[in-house]
Parts: C-alpha cells; sequence; structure tokens
C-alpha cells in the first residue's frame, strides 16, 4: 500500500461561515495504481489534493485525519520536514490550468529543472540535461527548454507542467484537471501522453475530473465525491458500468453517449451549502430514494461483497 | 532582432515626443513674438563680445560705432531677424537640437559664464544626484514595505498605509519641503535650510561629503514622503495579485523554500508591471523633485526654473523645457530596455 | 433608477466616501458663501492692493494665539468715533472733544498707532485737531497737533478728508516724538532726544511704564484717547475718527507682510481651487472619453490615429511644458487650465478605448448591430452607458491633479495675479522668507487646504472604485 488517506478534513473560514470543503475522507491507493477522484466542481476534490500537499489556504480552520504516505503518517511532519522530504519528491502534482502553471518571467526548462536543483542539489547544467530529457519523454522538442512559457502554446505547456511533475520520480503524481482548459484534440494527446507514462513508469496517480468518462479510460479505480464526502469507490468498471450509489447513477446517466439513443439525464436540485450542509445524508435532498432515515442519520461506508465501498443506507 | 525592432519603435516614438515639445515650443515663442526677444538678446550678447575686440582695434568711436552697425545688419541677416518667425523656425529648431542654447539674462555660472550650456553643465549632475538618489531609495523602501504589507493584507497597518497613501498623493510635494524647513530647521535646528554645501564648505573630501549628506537629507525626506504612498500602494496591491496566481501555488508544491518562492514566483514576476508603473509614475517624480529642488534652494535644475521664472528669461526657460523633456526621455529609454530585459513577454 | 440606488448604497459603504462627501459639503458650502459675500474682482481690488491693508499689523500670527500663549499679546484694535462727547468755550475757541475708551491689558505693545480723520466741515477758518492720551496713571499726553490747510475756494461749507481719509502714523512722527520726549521728562525726569525716543518706539512710551528708568513694561489699564477740534464756528465738526493699535496678533488667521489679512485669502481660495478642479476635470473627462469612445468604436485609421496621438501626448512630460505655457503666456488662469487639459486626456482616451473594445465584443451589442441600430445610437445607447460609471469616477479622480498642478505652477510664481489661490499666498510667503522666520500661520493653512481639498477627491474616488471595478468587470 502506498497510499493511505483516512478521515481527511478540510475546513475554511469565511464570511458566511465554516465551509466543509472536505468532510472525512478515506481511501487508499497502491504501487503503480491510478484512483480517479470524480465529481461536479465544489465537491472538494481540489481540495482533498490541496490537503495532501498540504498546500492550505490562509483561511483553513479545521485540517484533521491521517495520511500514510509508505508507512509513514506524514501528517505529523513538520512544515519545514515535509517540504523538503514531502514535496515534489515524493508527491508531484499537476495543477489545474496549465496556462497559469508556469511562471511568465523564467524559461520552463530551468522550471522543470529547478525541484532537482533544490532537492537533489543538482547543479544547473545537470538539471536542465535531465530537463532535456524529460521534454523528450513528454513529447517536446528539447531545445524547447529554453523557451518562455508565452511561447508555447497550451498543450505544451501542460506537456511541460507534466515534465515538471515527473522530474524527480515521485511516487504520487496528482493530477487536478489536467486536460480542462485544452481543446478537444489536445485533450486526447495529453491523455494518451498520461496513459504511456503510466505505463512505462509505473508511478502511482491520483486523477482529479469532473468527466467520469475521462476518469475511466485512464483510471483502475474511481472515488466518486459528493459535497466533501467520497460516497462510492469501486475499479473504474465497477463504478462505470454498474453504479451503486444514486448520485453515482445519476452522475453516469448524465454522461452523453456516442453510440446510445438516449437522452442525457440531470440531476435535480442544486449542490449542497458546504456551509450548512444537508443533516444526514447529504444527498438526500436531491436522492430518488431518499427515506426518513437518510434525512437524519449520515450513512456509514459500507463494504460490499464485490470489494467496493458506497455510502448510502440502501446498502446497510 | 524582434528585440531591436521593439526597442527602436520605442525610441522613435519617444523622439517624436522630443520632436513635438520642441515644434510646439518654438512655435509657440514664434507667435507671441518671444523668439525675436530672445534672438535680440543673442545679438547683443555677442555685439558687446564684438565691440570689446574692436575697441582695441578701432580708436575712433565714430568708425567704431560704423563698423559694429554693419556687424549687427549683417548678424540680424545670419539670425533670420528680418524675416518673419517661421521662415527661421528650423534654424531655431536646430540651434536647440545642437544644444546651441544661448544666453541667459543674470544667472551665470561660477566660472561667471553666462552661455545657457555652460549653467546647464554645471546644474544638471546636481539634480540627477538628488533626484536618483530619493527615486532609489524611494523605489527600495516601497519595495521593502509592499512585500510586507501584502503578506498582512486586510490587516490594521494595511489599511492605515492605505489611507497614509492617499493622503500622500494629495500633499504638495513642495510645501511638505517647507514645512520640513520649519520644522527641522527653524524649530529644531537639526539640519540646513537648504544649498548643497555650506559657506565656505569644509575642506577634506568626507569632510565635503558629510556636509553633502547633511544638505541632502532634508529634501530627500520630503521627495520619499510624498513619493512613497502611492508608490507602496502600487507595490501592495501588484504583489498581492501576484501571489494569487496559480504558479505561485505550483512553486509551493515543488517544495521551494519560502523565501525563494517570495523573490523568484512573486517578486521577480512583478518587475515589469512594477516598472510599468514606475515608467508611467516618472514624469511626476521629476516634477516632483524640481518643486522640492526650488524650496530647498539646491544647485539644479528646479532652482534654475525658479530664478529663469523670476528673471523673466525667456531664452532660459525654453533651454530647460527642452533639456528637462531631453532627460526625461532619456530616462524613459532607459527604463524601457530595463522592461525589455525584464520582462521576456516583450522580447519576441 | 434602481441600479443608481444599489450603486449609491455600496458606494455610501465606506467610511472613506463618506469623509470625502462629508469633505466636499463644507467645501461647497464655504465657496457658494465666499461667491455670496466677496466680490469677484477681490483679487485686483483687494488682495494685491497694498493701500486696502496699510492699517494691519504685518506678518503678525491669528489672534487665537493668546489662548495657548502666557504672554498675552496686544490683540489688533480699531477705536471708532464719529459724535463729540462734549464741546467747551475758552477765550474765543470752542473745543470739540470724540473721545474713545481703550483697554490694555496685553502683555506686550502694540506694533504701530496710526490716527484717521475723516470728513472735516468747516465754515470760516480751518479748525485745528489735536490728539491727547489720557493714561490709566493720569498723566495726559499730547501726542499730535493737525493743521488744516489753508480753506478751498468755493462756499462754505468746506469739506476736507472726504474722498479719502487723512492718515497719520503715529509710530515714527518726528513730532509724536517730541511730545514723548516732554512727557517723559515730566513724568520719569529723564531727557531723552527725539533719536533715542524713536529708537524705544513711540508705543512702548505711550502705553508703557518705565522701570529703573532703563526699560518699559506695558501699562495696564484704561486709555482714553481724545480728539479736540479746536475751532471758531460751533457748526464745524469731524465726520469720524479712528484710532488703530496695531496689533501683535490679528484675526482669525493673522497677516503676511503686506499686512494682508490670510482669512480672508484663504477664504477666496476655496471657490477658485474648486473651479479649477472641476472645469479642468470636466473638460478633460469629456475630450478623452469622447475620443476614447470613437477610437474604440469607429476603428480602422481613425483609431490609429486618435491612438499615435494620443501616446505622443501622454509622454509629454507635464511639469515643463505647463511651465513654459504659463510661462510664456504670463499668468492667466485659463491658459493653465486649457494647457492642463490639453495634456490631460490621453490617459482617459487610452483606457476607455480598450474598454470600448471590450463591450463592442459584447452580446448585447452584437444583436443590437444586427437588428439594424445605427452606429450612434448604439454608441449613446448601449456603449456610453457601460463606460459611464468609470468615465464619472475618472472625472473625480482628475480633480485633485488640476488642484494640486494649479498650486505647483503658483507656488513657481506663475500664478494668475488677478486671482489669488492657496499655492500664490505659499509662494508669496516663501519669497518673503516666511519659513526661514518662522511664519508658520502663513505657510501651514494653505498647504493644509490643498491638501483637504485635494484629498476630498481622492476620498470619493476610492469609493467610487468598488462600485465601478465589478461593472467594469463583466465585461473582461
Amino acid at each position: 500500500m502506498l497510499l493511505e488517506v483516512s478521515n481527511l478534513r478540510l475546513y475554511y473560514r469565511t464570511i458566511r461561515g465554516l465551509v466543509h470543503a472536505v468532510d472525512g475522507v478515506s481511501f487508499d491507493l497502491d504501487k503503480g495504481e491510478t484512483l480517479g477522484l470524480v465529481g461536479e466542481s465544489g465537491c472538494g476534490k481540489s481540495s482533498t489534493a490541496l490537503a495532501l500537499m498540504r498546500l492550505l489556504p490562509k483561511n483553513v480552520a479545521v485540517f484533521k485525519g491521517k495520511i500514510i504516505l509508505d508507512s509513514e503518517d506524514i501528517t505529523s511532519l513538520s512544515e519545514e520536514e515535509f517540504r523538503a522530504r514531502i514535496r515534489w519528491k515524493k508527491i508531484s502534482m499537476v495543477f489545474q490550468g496549465a496556462m497559469n502553471s508556469l511562471n511568465p518571467v523564467l524559461k520552463v526548462g530551468f522550471q522543470v529543472a529547478e525541484p532537482m536543483i533544490i532537492h537533489l542539489n543538482m547543479d544547473k547544467d545537470e538539471a536542465l540535461k535531465r530537463a532535456r530529457e524529460l521534454f523528450k519523454m513528454v513529447g517536446l522538442s528539447p531545445d524547447f527548454v529554453n523557451r518562455y512559457p508565452h511561447e508555447l502554446s497550451g498543450g505544451m505547456k501542460q506537456r511541460v507542467v507534466i515534465a515538471m511533475a515527473l522530474a524527480l520520480n515521485p511516487e504520487l503524481i496528482i493530477l487536478d484537471e489536467p486536460t480542462s482548459a485544452l481543446d478537444v484534440s489536445i485533450q486526447a494527446q495529453i491523455m494518451n501522453l498520461l496513459k504511456r507514462l503510466k505505463k512505462k513508469l509505473g508511478i502511482s496517480m491520483i486523477f482529479i475530473t469532473h468527466d467520469i468518462a475521462l476518469a475511466s479510460d485512464l483510471c483502475d479505480r474511481i472515488a466518486v465525491m459528493y459535497a466533501g464526502n467520497i460516497v462510492e469507490l469501486g475499479t473504474a468498471e465497477q463504478v462505470l458500468l454498474d453504479p451503486k450509489h444514486p448520485y453515482a447513477q445519476k452522475l453516469i446517466a448524465s454522461v452523453p453517449r456516442l453510440r446510445e439513443d438516449r437522452v442525457p439525464e440531470f440531476i435535480p436540485g442544486a449542490p449542497p451549502d458546504l456551509v450548512n450542509p444537508p443533516s444526514g445524508c447529504r444527498f438526500h435532498p436531491r436522492c430518488p430514494y431518499a427515506t426518513e432515515r437518510c434525512k437524519k442519520e449520515e450513512p456509514p461506508l459500507i463494504s460490499l461483497e464485490d470489494g467496493r465501498i458506497v455510502k448510502c443506507w440502501l446498502y446497510g | 532582432m524582434a528585440l531591436a525592432k521593439a526597442l527602436a519603435f520605442k525610441a522613435i516614438s519617444l523622439m517624436i515626443v522630443l520632436i513635438g515639445v520642441l515644434f510646439l515650443t518654438v512655435i509657440i515663442l514664434g507667435m507671441t513674438g518671444v523668439s525675436d526677444k530672445i534672438l535680440r538678446s543673442i545679438l547683443n550678447e555677442q555685439l558687446r563680445g564684438i565691440r570689446q575686440q574692436l575697441a582695441t582695434r578701432i580708436k575712433d568711436p565714430n568708425e567704431l560705432n560704423k563698423a559694429l552697425e554693419q556687424i549687427k545688419q549683417e548678424l540680424i541677416k545670419a539670425y533670420g531677424l528680418d524675416k518673419p518667425w517661421y521662415a527661421r523656425m528650423h534654424k531655431m529648431v536646430l540651434r536647440i537640437l545642437r544644444l546651441d542654447l544661448g544666453y541667459a539674462r543674470t544667472i551665470q555660472t561660477f566660472s561667471g559664464s553666462k552661455k545657457i550650456s555652460d549653467i546647464l553643465k554645471e546644474r544638471i549632475p546636481n539634480t540627477i544626484l538628488l533626484m536618483t538618489t530619493a527615486l532609489l531609495i524611494n523605489y527600495g523602501i516601497g519595495l521593502l514595505i509592499g512585500v510586507k504589507l501584502a503578506a498582512k493584507s486586510g490587516t490594521l497597518l494595511d489599511r492605515a498605509v492605505s489611507l497614509y497613501s492617499a493622503v500622500s498623493y494629495a500633499i504638495p510635494t513642495w510645501w511638505l519641503g517647507m514645512l520640513m524647513i520649519l520644522v527641522f530647521h527653524y524649530y529644531l535646528h537639526l539640519f540646513p535650510a537648504g544649498g548643497m554645501y555650506s559657506v565656505p564648505p569644509p575642506q577634506g573630501t568626507f569632510l565635503r561629503f558629510l556636509d553633502l549628506l547633511k544638505h541632502v537629507t532634508l529634501p530627500v525626506i520630503t521627495l520619499i514622503i510624498a513619493l512613497s504612498g502611492s508608490w507602496i500602494y502600487t507595490v501592495r496591491a501588484i504583489l498581492i495579485s501576484i501571489a494569487q496566481e496559480d504558479f505561485v501555488t505550483v512553486a509551493r508544491a515543488k517544495g521551494l523554500p519560502e523565501n525563494l518562492v517570495l523573490r523568484r514566483y512573486i517578486i521577480r514576476p512583478a518587475a515589469p508591471p512594477l516598472l510599468t508603473n514606475i515608467i508611467l509614475g516618472l514624469a511626476g517624480s521629476m516634477g516632483g523633485a524640481i518643486l522640492t529642488e526650488t524650496v530647498f534652494g539646491w544647485p539644479g535644475m528646479g532652482t534654475l526654473y525658479y530664478q529663469a521664472i523670476m528673471s523673466v528669461d525667456e531664452s532660459l526657460i525654453l533651454a530647460l523645457t527642452y533639456v528637462f523633456t531631453l532627460i526625461y526621455i532619456l530616462a524613459r529609454f532607459l527604463l524601457e530596455i530595463l522592461y525589455v530585459i525584464l520582462d521576456p513577454r516583450v522580447r519576441y | 433608477m434602481g441600479v443608481v440606488r444599489e450603486a449609491f448604497e455600496e458606494f455610501w459603504q465606506s467610511g472613506v466616501s463618506k469623509a470625502g462627501v462629508v469633505l466636499l459639503a463644507i467645501l461647497t458650502a464655504i465657496s457658494i458663501y465666499v461667491v455670496l459675500t466677496m466680490p469677484m474682482d477681490f483679487g485686483t481690488r483687494y488682495w494685491n492692493n497694498p493701500l486696502y491693508w496699510a492699517d494691519n499689523p504685518k506678518a503678525v500670527p491669528p489672534a487665537w494665539v493668546n489662548h495657548f500663549s502666557k504672554v498675552k499679546h496686544t490683540v489688533h484694535t480699531i477705536l471708532i468715533a464719529s459724535q463729540p462727547v462734549g464741546v467747551s468755550y475758552k477765550t474765543g475757541v470752542y473745543l470739540k472733544y470724540y473721545n474713545m475708551t481703550y483697554n490694555y491689558v496685553y502683555d506686550d505693545f502694540p506694533s504701530f498707532i496710526t490716527l484717521k480723520i475723516s470728513n472735516v466741515t468747516f465754515y470760516s477758518e480751518p479748525p485745528v485737531i489735536q490728539l491727547y492720551i489720557t493714561r490709566p496713571d493720569g498723566f495726559i499726553i499730547p501726542l499730535y497737533t493737525l493743521s488744516i490747510p489753508s480753506q478751498p475756494s468755493g462756499l462754505p461749507p468746506y469739506r476736507v478728508f472726504s474722498k479719502g481719509s487723512k492718515r497719520i502714523l503715529l509710530s515714527g512722527d518726528l513730532y509724536v516724538a517730541r511730545a514723548l520726549s516732554n512727557f517723559l521728562y515730566e513724568k520719569y525726569g529723564v531727557f531723552l532726544g527725539t533719536t533715542n525716543v524713536m529708537q524705544i518706539g513711540h508705543e512702548q512710551i505711550v502705553f508703557g511704564d518705565m522701570v529703573n528708568k532703563t526699560y518699559f513694561k506695558p501699562l495696564k489699564g484704561k486709555y482714553i484717547i481724545s480728539i479736540v477740534l479746536l475751532t471758531h464756528d460751533l457748526r464745524d465738526s469731524i465726520g469720524r475718527v479712528e484710532f488703530v493699535i496695531g496689533g501683535r496678533v490679528y484675526g482669525l488667521m493673522g497677516t503676511d507682510t503686506l499686512g494682508r489679512d490670510l482669512a480672508k485669502g484663504l477664504l477666496f481660495g476655496f471657490p477658485v481651487a474648486l473651479l479649477i478642479g472641476f472645469v479642468t476635470s470636466i473638460f478633460t473627462t469629456i475630450i478623452g472619453a469622447s475620443l476614447g469612445i470613437i477610437s474604440g468604436y469607429v476603428g480602422g485609421k481613425i483609431d490609429e490615429l486618435i491612438q499615435r496621438f494620443a501616446d505622443i501626448v501622454n509622454n509629454v512630460p507635464l511639469l515643463p511644458i505647463l511651465i513654459f505655457l504659463c510661462f510664456i503666456f504670463k499668468g492667466n488662469l485659463w491658459v493653465m487650465i486649457a494647457a492642463l487639459i490639453a495634456f490631460g486626456w490621453p490617459g482617459l482616451t487610452i483606457v476607455v478605448r480598450s474598454m470600448v473594445l471590450q463591450i463592442k465584443s459584447a452580446q448585447f451589442v452584437e444583436a443590437a448591430i444586427s437588428l439594424g441600430a445605427s452606429k450612434w445610437r448604439i454608441m449613446a445607447r448601449h456603449i456610453f452607458p457601460n463606460v459611464a460609471p468609470f468615465i464619472l469616477a475618472q472625472l473625480i479622480f482628475f480633480t485633485p491633479s488640476a488642484i494640486l498642478s494649479e498650486a505647483a505652477l503658483s507656488f513657481l510664481g506663475l500664478g494668475d495675479p488677478r486671482i489669488p489661490t492657496w499655492g500664490q499666498i505659499l509662494e508669496y510667503g516663501f519669497r518673503n522668507q516666511a519659513i526661514f522666520l518662522g511664519y508658520w500661520w502663513w505657510i501651514l493653512p494653505p498647504g493644509i487646504l490643498i491638501i483637504i481639498s485635494a484629498v476630498t477627491f481622492v476620498f470619493i474616488a476610492l469609493g467610487l472604485e468598488p462600485v465601478v471595478n465589478p461593472r467594469l468587470r463583466r465585461w473582461r
């Protein structure tokens, strides 16, 4: 087991009140495995990623839970230890919107080489040489190391950002909506690149997306998030073909299919207010199967026989 | 190549400004008849010199006057004073471009020269000394405080500084200078009221330097107080907006030490917009320095301006207008080059 | 209307907005008061006419400094009498008494004393006028005698000093010095020549008590100043006598070296500052905004032309050009305002243009175009309303810079002498060494007023910023 996250909580303080962005998330991840984290925007997927990297915004009120990486409890590390030992060395990240992920006044090659200079004490030339190799690996001309971000297209920038994430051979890469800002054709290229890297390097990944179809393309297992909770976690096949949680069912039904004569459904109601989350099961106001119990009691994580986990009273 | 092209484009547009100012001033001088006045004063100055030369050779006063009259007529022709102003406009423009600026009415250099180019040669270094000292310190202080405040945005201190910025924008620099003299010279006797050196100046390089330091303190502090408010505010606003950029989060995720993140991912990317603000504020800062000089009697261009106005010296005003614009444009161009170095985006 | 109301409520939320609006209301109220009560030619008729201020003490602080000082300084006082208090008859001569009482309670001496006589009427021979001062110690000093020059031609009654009053500066007068020399001998037995008396100063002797025959200290108490008209005809009279005791402090704001009442000059500066600020900012905004809208909306060659021109004008260093223009056109406020406008518009043009370009591509404008609306209609109905809040904020923001520019140019001696401004008061103070002589009352108030008037608009502009910006952001 590479990563074990249990009962992760992250609350923000805002003028309106406490935002329960991540509220008791637990999952684990094997070496070389890819986990998809799927949900609507604002469901806490990105916050989960930031919590794993311990990149907390200033207004954090609560940050609790256990994160065990390589059988080490990294939540107990000091800020400085975490920065020097975990960030980028063990967990790296590809952020949402590659457009803004690169410093506009530094050459992209240097930005890829920089973690090697800082963390591995490489000298600059050596690090740049390795950056050129990484560029080749992600399908960029090695000469692009001398370019500035504004001289690259969106797809190229995303490749640079991926190369940057690979720089220190991390054990885990978190990909936060790595393709959502790109054109569809470029999106496909990037997805292919990610699949190739996964096969070639055997790195574990957490793939965050709102697009469950995209997640199924790359991921071994998929976790569906709703309102700060994981509501269903199973293999990609299980979740995609036979979702159990009513929300997961709705989510999958809302995906348009090319070869099916079916009108995509939408999920009635609005995403919940994370300042005042609904009582009991957070999905109950939008759930067609909701019972009195759902309103009052929060369902536990229920393990089904086929190994998946569902957070729903229908199965309890 | 593209770099050279961008700079050439800037240089050309700044040259147009310079030429535009030059033509505007020359046309106004011509239309108001002031250019005739200026030329006549130059001519008379020259005639006086010639008279002294001739007087050694020609002893007969009648002969002398006759010879002088002849020379005078020649000079009038040479200067084009027999023609309307627009016919000799190009000559005047060329004369100014060559920095052949004529003679001052009453002001002279230490060595007694009334040639305006000599006077300016004496004054400009003093202005540049005061201006660059004050502006550099101001930019430095603004950066330091702005960075500190950006990290504390929303606090009471932060809001107090915002208020200070608003008020400091409204304070006339020159009035602040007068206030400083009143407080620190008249009441507290801490600093000299003006000038650049004591009279007589102390002997020895080090003592002279100390003396200069004592004289430069009040004008520099005045300028800094007046200019720093809006500058700190600008630095703070730009840094706050950059600190929210994604690439800063990426830098932190990369496990870079916090001071490196600040330096390389917040301050360094802030350099181009900060420089843009410096460029936009340059004319204003230089104007502030000119007015401050006047208050403190600092022997530079600003005081010269005041003296020229008080002695109703048209040639000197024209020369100062041109030279000030020239210095501004040179400074502007230096900053533009710096901008190109700092911002890779404009280089290609 | 709802939008305006909502915007106003948002604006009114911040403290700076409230402060700005309150200040603006005060500035406006004072300006209206000044326009209603002071003549428009105040500058030429009074301010720059030294005669008008001749009776004022020169360069003295405001009267209220007495509240903060142990030494009570002589307050400027003008005593007036226009009716005789009594008449007596002595050997064929009538004596008409015009008396004034003065309670002297100060710790220093007056800066000067002046007698002013107006409207003397007589029927036959010219009368003689005498001035006596009765001191608290009972001594009467016959200070001055004025003989009316021989009678003018024509029929009686004859009038003299009717056009302008006869002004006698008693301080430093040789005749008065003789009288005082006699007085000193009589009272203290000290003989001092007129030269010595002049050195001591007449005021010290009149209002002082000699201590140890060496120096004078103020003699506090009631003084009676009597003007006596000696005449043969009972009908003869003096219209009005004034006795001016020059203060060591004066009025609300003190005086300058010409004796001008600074309070009056400062007061007149209010409407002038607002006028300069508003006229400049309104015209700058109109020119800048319309060129920007045209440039952005029409596009093409016109756009290119306007933008190139704006760029060039925008890069002209303002101060030297302003100095040059104001110098050549000799202190004319309108030239100054015109120059500020001529070089002030480009910034706004450039920004408004870029905003118009964004709005132009917005859907509702495209919809209007496809519905066949004319260019002008689209500009007026769709584009202008969307940039208007920003333009309004700019209008407010230009105002302080105009006020500050005028002050700066005035400080360099390029102000309009017909129209006194705060900057000019400061310039005159600076030229007369006020800062080296410690005349704080001459330096502080004008500067503070400049700051207050500028800060008023800065505050309002700051308050408008959050109101205006989100409206702009929609198009970004």
